[in-house]
């Protein structure tokens, strides 16, 4: 079973992405911030990370950059989830390295869509 | 003394040929005059005075009977050998005669300077002095056309002074090929050198190309004016571009002012956007999965629509607060205000918060004191001590939380304090606390919940009742606000 770590500091779209990814049969985990996301990739080393940028303590650049320069988590794809939707913001996560990048309000839908395209084939 | 008045006669009719010649002719120039009345003086001397004198003291002198040294010719009373008229006459003959000869002679062989024949020419021909004034170079001397041509050039540039010399030329159809200068075209040179640099340095331009042209004192003055007036001018253009340097300062000043002011205003809008975006994607997020998901547990598909309430609640208080903040901050709000017991208000916030600081076991502690009766818009002062209390028991920590509320009255004003022991505000935050959305405003780290603008509010507020809200810097054990009233 793929593995999918949702990291984003907001219960409610954490509780409605767990949901939607659990029933598509992806292997879920959750994290608030980018220090608990990492401790969790240590232990799973999850297929994909869905990361919201906006979060207390480590943010998302932050965390993106410690996963794309540990050679450990390579084979990771990295979603950004963000509220940031200026055309610099997306540049700016895009280049960090992340596979795609979904402006907040998404459609789950879509974002399913993506995760698919990218781990399950 | 019938002889002296005569000799003074003969004298004084030296000044008369240089005057009236003077006067009809034009060619009189000032030496030949000087040395025309000289020479007939001397003649007079010799002729008149001379001999009277010596009768005077020698009785029968030698140089009245045989001349000086002997020379008959040279006998004062009988000049080259004249000898039928009597002493006076004779006396004013000969002095005439070289006066008249010097006079003509010199006149003729040295030309004086053109001003001397401006002047000379002004008098003889005074009907004719507006001509005069037109002509006046006239008497200037030489110049050559290519060196007045060049000064143009240097004035007016080689295609407009081509231009103004072709004009020139066939208004007085002259041969352009032409080396020596005629006075019209000096003349004309000059008037078109004004329009570029002034009649005085005009003239002084064209004096120095045409050759021998002294430069008189009254012409230095009026130099001198002119440069006066120049120099005026440019004080006073200097202390305009003095006055619109300040004003573009000024300007500029409030140029940035504005461009900071919109900077604001877009962050503000940008924040505002981020704020709405996040219960917004919440709420679609749980509303689409509701949709497509038709057998979702009963208690699941409870929890979600729950999700959904809440988040729409925040998404409404948001937007309250945002259109509250505006109205306060651009100061469009007025306050109902009247009079009410300050305790009264503080029993009724801390009664609204009775219910969340009991699902957090936290204790509040107001402390007992004299009422006292202020005027204040009761609605909004309510809404900064619930936005204190609220804030407090958000920070505080399950089970042990404590809040403490002081009033202190003095002579001058009422203070709130409204203290807690939860984990208080970091040093650097001290300072934005009370800007609007000071929560998100540390980049990309969310604070705790909230919509980062109740401090805001509640400053607006305070401050609308020329009254201040202020965080205690020294007080470590959790966060203390301090809240003044005037009396």
């Amino acid at each position: 079973m793929k593995k999918i770590l949702i990291v984003d500091d907001e219960p409610n779209i954490v509780m409605s992405l767990e949901y939607a990814f659990k029933k598509q049969g992806y292997s879920v985990f959750i994290a608030r911030d980018g220090s608990e996301a990492l401790v969790i990739m240590e232990r799973e080393f999850p297929d994909l990370v869905i990361l919201d940028v906006m979060m207390p303590q480590v943010d998302g650049y932050e965390t993106i950059e410690i996963i794309k320069n540990n050679p450990a988590f390579a084979k990771a794809k990295v979603i950004f989830l963000s509220a940031k939707s200026k055309a610099a913001d997306i540049e700016k996560g895009l280049k960090l390295g992340a596979d795609e990048y979904f402006t907040k309000p998404f459609s789950v839908k879509k974002l399913i869509t993506a995760v698919d395209n990218l781990i399950r084939k | 003394m019938f002889s002296i008045g005569l000799i003074a006669f003969v004298i004084i009719a030296q000044l008369a040929p240089a005057f009236f010649i003077g006067l009809f002719w034009n060619r009189g120039s000032a030496v030949a005059a000087k040395t025309g009345i000289i020479v007939g003086s001397l003649v007079t001397f010799y002729t008149l005075v001379l001999p009277f004198i010596t009768e005077v003291f020698v009785e029968g002198s030698s140089l009245i009977t045989n001349g000086p040294a002997g020379i008959a010719l040279l006998k004062p009373y009988e000049l080259f050998g004249i000898d039928f008229m009597p002493p006076v006459t004779h006396a004013f003959f000969w002095s005439m005669v070289f006066n008249i000869m010097f006079y003509l002679v010199f006149s003729v062989l040295q030309k004086g300077d053109y001003r001397e024949r401006n002047y000379a020419e002004l008098v003889v021909n005074a009907s004719s002095y507006g001509e005069l004034q037109e002509n006046a170079f006239v008497w200037r001397g030489e110049a050559y056309v290519s060196e007045i041509r060049k000064a143009l050039i240097r004035f007016l540039g080689e295609k407009r002074t081509a231009r103004a010399l072709n004009l020139f030329y066939r208004k007085y159809d002259i041969d352009p090929e032409e080396e020596k200068a005629d006075a019209r075209l000096v003349n004309f040179s000059e008037k078109l050198l004004t329009g570029s640099i002034g009649a005085a340095s005009a003239k002084l331009m064209i004096s120095s190309v045409v050759k021998e042209q002294p430069v008189s004192l009254p012409e230095v003055l009026k130099i001198l004016e002119e440069n006066k007036e120049t120099i005026t001018i440019n004080k006073q253009l200097q202390q305009q571009s003095h006055d619109l340097k300040r004003l573009s300062d000024r300007l500029k000043n409030a140029n940035q002012a504005l461009v900071e002011k919109d900077r604001q205003k877009d962050e503000f809008l940008d924040t505002v956007a981020h704020e709405l975006k996040t219960p917004t994607a919440s709420i679609r997020a749980a509303s689409e999965i509701l949709f497509e998901d038709d057998d979702m547990p009963i208690e699941l598909k409870k929890k979600f629509l729950d999700n959904i309430v809440n988040d729409s609640d925040r998404l409404a208080a948001l937007i309250t607060n945002i259109l509250d903040l505006e109205k306060l901050s651009n100061g469009r709000e007025v306050m109902d205000k009247k009079q009410y017991s300050l305790k009264e208000t503080l029993r009724k916030a801390v009664d609204g918060v009775y219910q969340l600081a009991l699902k957090k076991q936290v204790r509040i502690d107001v402390k007992e004191t004299d009422d006292i009766n202020l005027f204040y818009d009761e609605d909004r002062i309510l809404q900064v001590f619930t936005n204190l209390l609220s804030n407090s028991i958000k920070f505080v920590s399950i089970n042990d939380g404590f809040i403490k509320v002081k009033t202190q009255i003095t002579d001058e004003s009422v203070l709130m304090i409204f203290e807690d022991n939860g984990k208080g505000v970091p040093q650097e935050d001290m300072g934005f606390i009370f800007d609007k959305f000071y929560q998100s405003n540390n980049q990309n780290v969310k604070k705790p919940m909230g919509s980062g603008m109740g401090l805001a509010i509640s400053r607006h507020i305070i401050e609308s009742h020329n009254g201040s809200i202020v965080i205690d810097p020294n007080f470590k054990e959790g966060a203390r606000f301090i809240v003044e009233f005037k009396k």
